[in-house]
């Protein structure tokens, strides 16, 4: 079965999602995960057309301007709060990781 | 030298690796595609090189949905950001080329991919596969009702094809969507999709002799002068219905609103159907009377 719809976030989602934490244009995500990431990300543009429509439906983000064809969002606090829980859930991880190998070193 | 060729769609819609192979072939042999339609692909000739090709799906698309669409031009200004040019394309189905040397994929998400094709699927190919089976075991169960003769036979052999050629479609297509889901949650790569083109060409075969057998077995049951009748009514027929689909294509181009397009090409669709149905009723009645 399919993942249950964002209850966790791949790593595409959670930087899309992190660009929206300021007012931002769809079109710039696709430079701004890039360039946050190294270019160790990377999102395809038919995968960010559909995470933003997807998004939206569901009241993660929301639009804040349309200039022609140009449009730009913002993460609401619905979205605020998933970003929140992903990375309470990665740091969680990154814990039970150094939990094991320092135990192994010392 | 011609500069342009047509071909026809051998593939199944939710062939997007097919596609793009196709494509990509095509464009080493010095033919980029221009278009694409209901009635297949249109190449133009070029100096052959190598480019990149990409399918992806529009699922709000619909055959009614007025053009420029918004949808269908967001996605085209985020695919043109990353060098991806969009081909002219009036289907669910849009494709994109890109002559960058590496250029990032339009689709990075391999389980959206497959969320997407099936929702295009569910208003395109799903829902033909479905009512031809339903229709192909409707016309079957009525043949084996009916006495055996030529005809009847012919006829079962017409369906027999139909309901081959439409269930082993969707069995195929459920068949990779397990195993392809299966592999977007572990692996999260996209697992290549494949058209079974020479089961398709055989079927088509079979089914265009079996169209023959019965107009042939029709001609011995019912005498030539009607059969010739009925061709020329469901040629009228095609032809009105393919004017009716032409004006609705105008609309579309117009910007007439999808509801609107809807109800006047389906309404003119079925008049112009009924219209033709009731005169091949009306002279058949009257040549058994004469």
């Amino acid at each position: 079965m399919p993942r249950e719809k964002f209850q966790t976030l791949t790593e595409q989602m959670f930087y899309v999602l992190l660009c929206l934490r300021n007012e931002c244009y769809g079109l710039d995500i696709l430079d701004k995960v890039p360039s946050m990431t190294n270019g160790r990300v990377n999102v395809g543009s038919g995968t960010l057309y559909n995470l933003l429509e997807q998004f939206l439906e569901l009241g993660i983000i929301l639009e804040t301007k349309v200039e022609g064809r140009r449009r730009s969002y913002i993460l609401t606090t619905k979205g605020k709060e998933m970003l929140e829980k992903e990375y309470v859930r990665l740091c969680a991880q990154v814990t039970d990781y150094r939990n094991i190998f320092d135990t192994e070193v010392k | 030298m011609k500069n342009t060729k047509r071909r026809m769609f051998r593939f199944s819609l939710y062939d997007r690796t097919g596609i793009v192979e196709y494509l990509e072939d095509q464009a080493k042999s010095g033919w980029v595609i221009e278009k694409i339609d209901n009635f297949g692909f249109k190449f133009r000739k070029i100096e052959p090189k190598d480019l990149h090709f990409s399918v992806t799906y529009l699922p709000e698309l619909s055959e009614f949905t007025p053009l420029p669409d918004d949808k269908q031009m967001k996605l085209f200004d985020f695919c043109e950001h990353t060098g991806w040019k969009s081909i002219e394309s009036t289907l669910q189905l849009q494709v994109f080329y890109n002559e960058n040397d590496d250029p990032v994929p339009i689709e990075t998400d391999a389980l959206i991919e497959l969320e997407n094709i099936h929702k295009a699927g569910k208003k395109s190919f799903l829902l033909t596969g479905y009512l031809f089976v339903i229709i192909s075991v409707l016309q079957l169960l009525s043949a084996f009702l009916r006495p055996c003769d030529i005809y009847n036979v012919t006829f079962i052999i017409l369906w027999s094809v139909l309901l081959i050629a439409h269930s082993t479609e969707l069995i195929r297509y459920y068949y990779w969507r397990k195993k392809a889901l299966k592999n977007a949650m572990t692996g999260g790569c996209f697992t290549p999709s494949k058209s079974n083109v020479w089961f398709k060409n055989i079927l088509t075969v079979f089914l265009l002799l079996s169209l023959l057998m019965l107009f042939v077995s029709s001609a011995f049951e019912f005498g030539l002068p009607i059969v010739v009748f009925i061709i020329l009514n469901v040629s009228v027929l095609f032809l009105a219905v393919s004017g009716v689909l032409h004006l609705s294509k105008a609309m579309r181009n117009d910007g007439v609103s999808e509801k609107t397009n809807k109800i006047i090409t389906i309404s003119l669709i079925i008049i112009v159907t009924v219209f033709t149905v009731s005169i091949i009723s009306f002279i058949g009645i009257l040549l058994q009377i004469i």
